[in-house]
C-alpha cells in the first residue's frame, strides 16, 4: 500500500469539472461565455460579486486557463479585460451538457 | 442556466443594460427640442442657407454633445466596458449599412430641394411630403430599435413619425415640443433609476 498520488485529474469529480462547478465562478464564466470580452466593472454589476471576490476567483480561472487577462491603459489609466479561452468554453460547454444529463 | 435559450437571454439582458441608462431617449428628445427651437425662432424662414444650416448643426451637435457626454463620463464608467460578440456585430454593420441608405435619400431628397428651390420650381407643400416624412422618419428609428433589441425605440418611433408626419395640421412648434417632452420624461425617469442603481464605485478608477 503505497501513498496516494496525486489524481492527474485533480479539481474534478465524477468528471465534474470543479472549478466550473462552484457558484460564483458559474456565473463569472456564464457571462463571459456570451460576450467577446468585458472588464472587471461590467463583471462586478453582472455578477454581484465585489472587487475582491471576483479578483479571487478570476485569478483561479486564469489558473485553470480558463480565462485570459488583459492589462492594458486606455486614456493612461490601467484597464483590465477578461476574456474566455478556447478551453474555458470548452470546459463551460462540457459542464452543461453534464448537468443536462443529469436533467438539471 | 443549462439551456441555451438561457445563455441567449443573458447576452440579450447584457446588451440591453446599455440601452437602459435613458440616455438615448434623452437624445431623441433633445433632438425634437433642437427642431423646435429652430422653428420657434424662426431659423426656418432665414434665407441665408448657411446661416439656417449653422443653426441646424449647432443645435442637433449641442444634442449629440449632451448624449456623448453622457455616455463617455457617466453611464460607460459605471457599466464597464465589454464587447459583444460577432452575431451583435454583424447587427451592428447591418444597422450601419440600412442607415447609411437612409442618410443617402435623406440627402438626395434635400440636394432635389435644393435645386428646385433655386430653379424657383414650386415645392409640394402637400399631405404626402408630410406623411412621407413622419413615415420615413419613424422607420428609420423603428429600424434602429429593431436592430438594436431596444423596445421603446418603436414609442419613439411613433412619437417622431407623429410629429413629422402631422406638421402640416398642428402648430409645428408645439407638436415638436411636447414630441420631445414624451421621449425624453421616460428618458429623465430611467436616467436618474440609472444612477440610482450604479452609483460610481472606487473600482472604476482601477482598472475598470
Amino acid at each position: 500500500m503505497g501513498r496516494k498520488r496525486a489524481d492527474p485529474t485533480a479539481g474534478q469529480l465524477g468528471g465534474i469539472d470543479r472549478v466550473v462547478h462552484e457558484p460564483a465562478r458559474l456565473v463569472i464564466l456564464a457571462n463571459l461565455y456570451v460576450v467577446e470580452s468585458a472588464d472587471y466593472t461590467y463583471l462586478m454589476n453582472r455578477t454581484g460579486l465585489t472587487w475582491g471576490n471576483l479578483s479571487a476567483h478570476l485569478s483561479k480561472l486564469e489558473e485553470a486557463g480558463y480565462v485570459k487577462i488583459e492589462k492594458d491603459f486606455v486614456e493612461k489609466k490601467p484597464h483590465t479585460m477578461v476574456r474566455m479561452t478556447n478551453n474555458g468554453r470548452v470546459a463551460f460547454d462540457n459542464y452543461r451538457n453534464q448537468m443536462r444529463k443529469f436533467g438539471l | 442556466m443549462n439551456n441555451s435559450m438561457d445563455l441567449k437571454m443573458l447576452e440579450k439582458n447584457a446588451w440591453r443594460s446599455f440601452h437602459q441608462d435613458g440616455l438615448w431617449d434623452i437624445y431623441l428628445g433633445l433632438i425634437l427640442w433642437a427642431l423646435a427651437i429652430f422653428l420657434g425662432a424662426g431659423m426656418e424662414a432665414v434665407e441665408n442657407d448657411v446661416l439656417r444650416l449653422f443653426a441646424y448643426t449647432l443645435l442637433i451637435g449641442g444634442a449629440f454633445l449632451v448624449f456623448w457626454a453622457g455616455k463617455r463620463y457617466i453611464t460607460a464608467p459605471r457599466l464597464g466596458r465589454v464587447k459583444f460578440g460577432p452575431a451583435r456585430k454583424r447587427r451592428k454593420l447591418h444597422l450601419a449599412l440600412i442607415l447609411g441608405g437612409f442618410t443617402l435619400v435623406t440627402v438626395i431628397l434635400v440636394i432635389l430641394t435644393a435645386i428646385a428651390k433655386n430653379n424657383n420650381a414650386p415645392l409640394p407643400q402637400s399631405l404626402p411630403v408630410y406623411l412621407f416624412a413622419g413615415l420615413f422618419v419613424g422607420a428609420a428609428i423603428a429600424t434602429i430599435a429593431w436592430f438594436n433589441d431596444y423596445p421603446r425605440g418603436y414609442y419613439n418611433a411613433v412619437i417622431y413619425a407623429l410629429c413629422f408626419g402631422l406638421g402640416e395640421y398642428v402648430d409645428k412648434f408645439a407638436i415638436f415640443w411636447i414630441g420631445g417632452l414624451l421621449v425624453m420624461v421616460p428618458g429623465v425617469y430611467l436616467f436618474i433609476r440609472f444612477l440610482k442603481k450604479h452609483p460610481r464605485s472606487e473600482a472604476e478608477g482601477g482598472s475598470g
